[in-house]
């Protein structure tokens, strides 16, 4: 125990005590917070308000679960990557600069490298491009207990994704979902690499467009 | 390289589809391009759309744990912090044993905006439950400063006012802080004409068991970077 009276402070016998932990107070997430709230949580959880990280993960933990569980597939290894990226997010959330994009962005960006870097690790690219093609999407139909707003959301992705072409389409998952690098991809498709450039510069162009078109 | 191909490659880096090589030579280029920075930012908001597709089922076990190891965890500092910290400005030579002793125990440091919100600091002295106490400068200080120190729980809100309060440099400002279990941020402010000040802040001391007021560069701190110059013990 340090007492503050012999240095300095004019305090009595005021003794600092070890901090009480978990004074967070776990709030209900609004009923569909915009990304301007994501920004702003992000923004505060910097100065260490814990209230504003819980929303936050309310928000966005879906999402980094579900890309974890995409890619990884492996449950609860993709339970453990998007822990830590949950924990990153809180640590360097001073890095955040919302001149620079969205907390989303920032976010999923970083839970998708993070599972694209444990993929590679555990499987050769053949492997995960065979797995691409064989299986579907783990954020099946069956999943109830979300959030109607959430579900509307991830419609409108999915409707904005059946836009792209199959060229663009298949590029892209084997990238995002799949875990290939260009170089790969243009291996596996037996394709120049500078087409492989454009079809993802296009299909996330696309996918963005119709996505906003769509609201 | 040429520009071209390196906005060519931001789509690459959006999706994550790069070797540990291309990935950290387009860091390098990202610092210095606001081009690519701006390509870049368009690409991966399209591919968060593709991981927003992906939303599932968050178990409970997963967020209490994930809620309860951010407690523990410490924060990287906010880089307005490091900036200040960087200049050394001349009040940090004057840190005594007491401001280190602080750091090493804070653990948890809350930052709490000041904003009036509409409560005036006639509100806070005239509400029924108003408790005033008085503020004086410790050892540290050797100007005469005296003030009040008000607060009410119907109001939600505080009013610090103060007299004689010296003037501090155009980069630095006075700070209020709540000490209690946790020492908690609270209102930044400078003094106006005659060296006095009043500050209305949307909160209460709550288990605050007194509030001190330090020197802080501009845009204040995290935590106290200097000894307490003035303060108020709020549960005798």
């Amino acid at each position: 125990m340090t007492t503050l009276a012999a240095s300095g402070w004019n305090t009595g016998s005021l003794a600092l005590r070890r901090p009480q932990r978990h004074r967070w107070t776990v709030t209900e997430p609004a009923p569909a917070p915009g990304a301007d709230d994501l920004d702003r949580w992000l923004v505060e959880s910097a100065s260490g308000r814990q209230d504003s990280f819980a929303r936050l993960f309310d928000a966005v933990a879906p999402a980094v679960l579900g890309v974890a569980r995409r890619v990884i597939r492996d449950h609860a290894m993709a339970e453990e990557v998007a822990q830590e990226v949950m924990l990153e997010v809180w640590r360097s959330a001073a890095r955040f600069d919302p001149a620079r994009g969205r907390a989303t962005s920032w976010i999923l960006t970083t839970a998708h490298r993070r599972a694209v870097d444990r993929v590679r690790r555990e499987e050769s690219a053949r492997t995960r491009a065979d797995k691409v093609g064989r299986l579907e999407s783990t954020a099946t139909e069956d999943v109830v207990s979300e959030a109607a707003i959430e579900a509307d959301d991830r419609g409108r992705v999915r409707r904005a994704l059946e836009r792209l072409t199959d060229l663009q389409r298949q590029t892209i998952e084997l990238a995002y979902y799949g875990g290939l690098t260009q170089s790969e991809i243009a291996t596996h498709l037996d394709t120049p690499l500078g087409t492989i450039k454009s079809r993802m510069r296009d299909g996330l162009g696309t996918l963005r467009s119709a996505y906003e078109e769509s609201a | 390289m040429t520009h071209d191909p390196m906005t060519e490659q931001a789509a690459a880096y959006a999706l994550n589809a790069m070797s540990e090589q291309e990935r950290t030579e387009f860091e390098a280029h990202l610092e210095t391009c606001p081009e690519c920075q701006h390509v870049l930012a368009d690409l991966q908001e399209g591919a968060a759309l593709l991981g927003r597709a992906e939303a599932g089922d968050v178990p409970e076990l997963f967020r209490r744990r994930v809620l309860n190891a951010i407690a523990d965890e410490p924060q990287e500092p906010a880089t307005s912090v490091e900036a200040a910290a960087a200049v050394r400005p001349p009040w940090r030579t004057r840190i005594t044993g007491i401001a280190a002793v602080l750091v090493a125990v804070m653990a948890t440091v809350a930052v709490v905006a000041a904003l009036t919100g509409g409560t005036t600091a006639g509100d806070v002295r005239t509400a029924a439950d108003a408790v005033v106490v008085a503020v004086a400068p410790t050892p540290d200080l050797t100007a005469e400063v005296d003030g009040t120190f008000t607060y009410s729980e119907t109001e939600s809100a505080s009013v610090l006012t103060l007299a004689g309060l010296p003037a501090v440099g155009d980069d630095a400002t006075y700070q209020l802080w709540f000490v209690g279990e946790v020492i908690e941020a609270s209102a930044t402010f400078t003094p106006g004409d005659g060296n006095a000040v009043e500050v209305v802040i949307d909160r209460t001391p709550g288990d605050a068991g007194l509030i001190g007021i330090t020197v802080e560069p501009s845009g204040g701190s995290l935590q106290p970077t200097t000894p307490i110059l003035i303060t108020a013990e709020l549960d005798a």
